[in-house]
């Protein structure tokens, strides 16, 4: 079977702005997910990430972790159980999880909308790539019939 | 594969171009429009088939007029349409049918990338071949083709080559058929029945005249089987005959004849877009399915129209009732049963140029099972899906 995986990347990137999200949060989810695993593991997991018992679990850690939460979405226990010092650093950033530390931290007030916006703004990096991928196997009246058929939706 | 998971595959003969670079004597396909198969119909009829409820396995057959004077970049939009629409393509298989005179090393390389299965059409040796199939423009065509092949032999690309049983054919021999396609390095063959333009408008003449040379062709393919077994070459697959061998054996064909019902599950399609069942049906009314743009092709598998030729079919499958054959054989060709409906003959098993050719490898396989001796390769065959010529 042929196989063109540059074209197939693109095209699931391509699909919808919604399925775009959800590859964005998948790749955030895995890429802290590891981060934390690894941290854990090396016993120098950090707690910028960290919620205390008792405290509000913002919906961007409900989606992201599996944090347990009372009736008030109040954490039912620390989460992670290791802790560090407050006001770490997690160290994969959830916009590329090759890039490095991410400054953004988890638990500024603005966290969730960092998170939408840059996540935002990380698919529309990725769309434009697809969008150039796509600009180099059609014309311009070609990518006009695929978007009429729903195969290029941007 | 289950019963179930098969009735969801579909193949689909697409006439990419009817322009042709060769002009050969029998050719019903060629056609002086040089419009090709366009982008948008192109799109249409891929997205929608592959879209289909419960898509199973979809194979298209790149045919012509010659496919390849299309170009490689025409394939690989194509491709890259097929990898829009799904992005894991183990579900889809390609075949191009081509006369082979284009291919060069950068097309094998091509067919090669791309997983591309390539279906030559080549009558055997250079007398024949340049008797038969001429460029447009009367130059001979043997020594092209033999490159041709080479090329695919030498890129290792996968190819099987489909011949049509001519008078010429059959006045050559099967030995010397046999001899010729062993000795181009050539292990697939398919042999096709030579047939009339169509089954809907053919004469009552024309169709027994069909039946009377389909004795002949079953006489050369006897003689094709008693070389091929003796020769004891199990590397070589002569398709008609493994996949009659392979339904004996309580086996399967690889392709539609002798796999029963066709009609929804191949389809043809014009460059214009129109969708027909099968290629061999594509000027006949009565198994036209309407324009791909004009309706998603789910529609067109539940369409009033579809169903009304599978009622058709079951009819014109009826008269293989009488037939010894008929649970190995399934009524053979759609094709080849329409045009003996009007022809005016009593019983099609008494013309028919498949029983004798079952009856001689059926009497074979007993006497050699008695006798305990290997019968050559029965199950991997050329593997183009559509069987008839
Ligand atoms: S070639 Fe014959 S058996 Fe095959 S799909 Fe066409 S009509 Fe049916
Ligand atoms: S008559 Fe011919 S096509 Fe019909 S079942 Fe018998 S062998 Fe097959």
């Amino acid at each position: 079977m042929k196989n063109n995986p540059s074209l197939v990347q693109s095209v699931q990137l391509l699909d919808s702005p919604d399925k775009l999200r959800n590859i964005g949060s998948a790749v955030v989810k895995e890429a802290i997910a590891r981060a934390m695993i690894r941290k854990t593991k090396s016993g120098a997991a950090r707690t910028g990430l960290q919620i205390l018992k008792g405290e509000k679990v913002p919906e961007s850690f409900k989606k992201a972790f599996n944090i347990r939460v009372d009736a008030h979405g109040a954490a039912l226990e620390n989460w992670p159980r290791l802790g560090a010092a407050q006001g770490d650093y997690f160290e994969v950033c959830y916009e590329d999880a090759g890039a490095g530390y991410c400054e953004c931290w988890p638990d500024a007030p603005d966290f969730e909308q960092r998170i939408t916006n840059i996540s935002e703004t990380r698919l529309q990096t990725l769309a434009g790539v697809a969008k150039d991928e796509i600009a180099k196997h059609f014309a311009p009246e070609e990518i006009k019939v695929l978007q009429a058929h729903g195969l290029v939706k941007i | 594969m289950s019963e179930a998971s098969r009735l969801n595959d579909v193949s689909l003969i697409l006439k990419c171009t009817r322009r042709c670079n060769f002009a050969c004597s029998y050719c019903t396909d060629r056609r002086k429009s040089t419009r090709p198969l366009n982008f948008e119909n192109l799109v249409h009829i891929i997205a929608s088939t592959l879209e289909r409820e419960s898509a199973g396995n979809t194979t298209f057959i790149f045919h012509g007029g010659e496919p390849l004077t299309l170009g490689r970049e025409y394939f690989q939009k194509l491709l890259d349409v097929e990898t829009l629409c799904v992005p894991n393509p183990e579900t889809i298989r390609n075949i191009i049918q081509t006369n082979a005179s284009l291919i060069d090393d950068q097309w094998a390389a091509f067919f090669r990338r791309n997983h591309i299965q390539v279906g030559v059409s080549q009558d055997g040796p250079a007398d024949v071949q340049d008797l038969q199939r001429r460029y447009a423009n009367n130059r001979t065509t043997s020594s092209d083709v033999r490159r041709g092949v080479e090329c695919l032999l030498r890129n290792e690309v996968g190819f099987g080559v489909l011949c049509v049983v001519t008078p010429a054919i059959m006045k050559k021999g099967a030995h010397e058929l046999f001899d010729f396609f062993l000795r181009s390095g050539v292990t697939r063959v398919g042999f096709l029945p030579l047939r009339p333009s169509s089954a809907e408008f053919a004469s009552p003449e024309e169709r027994r005249a069909f039946y009377k040379q389909s004795a002949r062709y079953a006489k050369f393919m006897g003689e094709m089987y008693k070389i091929w077994v003796d020769s004891g070459d199990t590397s070589i697959v002569i398709r008609e005959l493994s996949n009659i061998m392979s339904t004996l054996l309580g086996g399967s064909s690889t392709t539609c004849v002798g796999s029963g019902p066709c009609v929804g599950r191949h389809f043809g399609v014009e460059p214009s877009g129109e969708v027909n069942h099968c290629d061999k049906f594509l000027t006949d009314e009565r198994f036209s399915f309407g324009h791909i743009a004009e309706q998603p092709f789910s529609a067109i598998l539940r369409s009033e129209a579809l169903k009304r030729a599978q009622e058709l079919e079951m009819g014109l499958r009826e008269n293989c009732a009488r037939c010894d054959w008929f649970t190995q054989c399934k009524g053979g060709c759609l094709y080849h049963a329409a045009l003996f409906a009007g022809a005016g003959l009593q019983d099609r098993s008494e013309v028919c140029h498949l029983r004798p050719i079952y009856d001689l490898i059926d009497s074979d396989i007993r006497r050699r099972i008695g006798e305990s001796v290997k019968l050559p390769n029965s199950s991997t065959v050329a593997d183009h899906p559509m069987g008839s010529g």
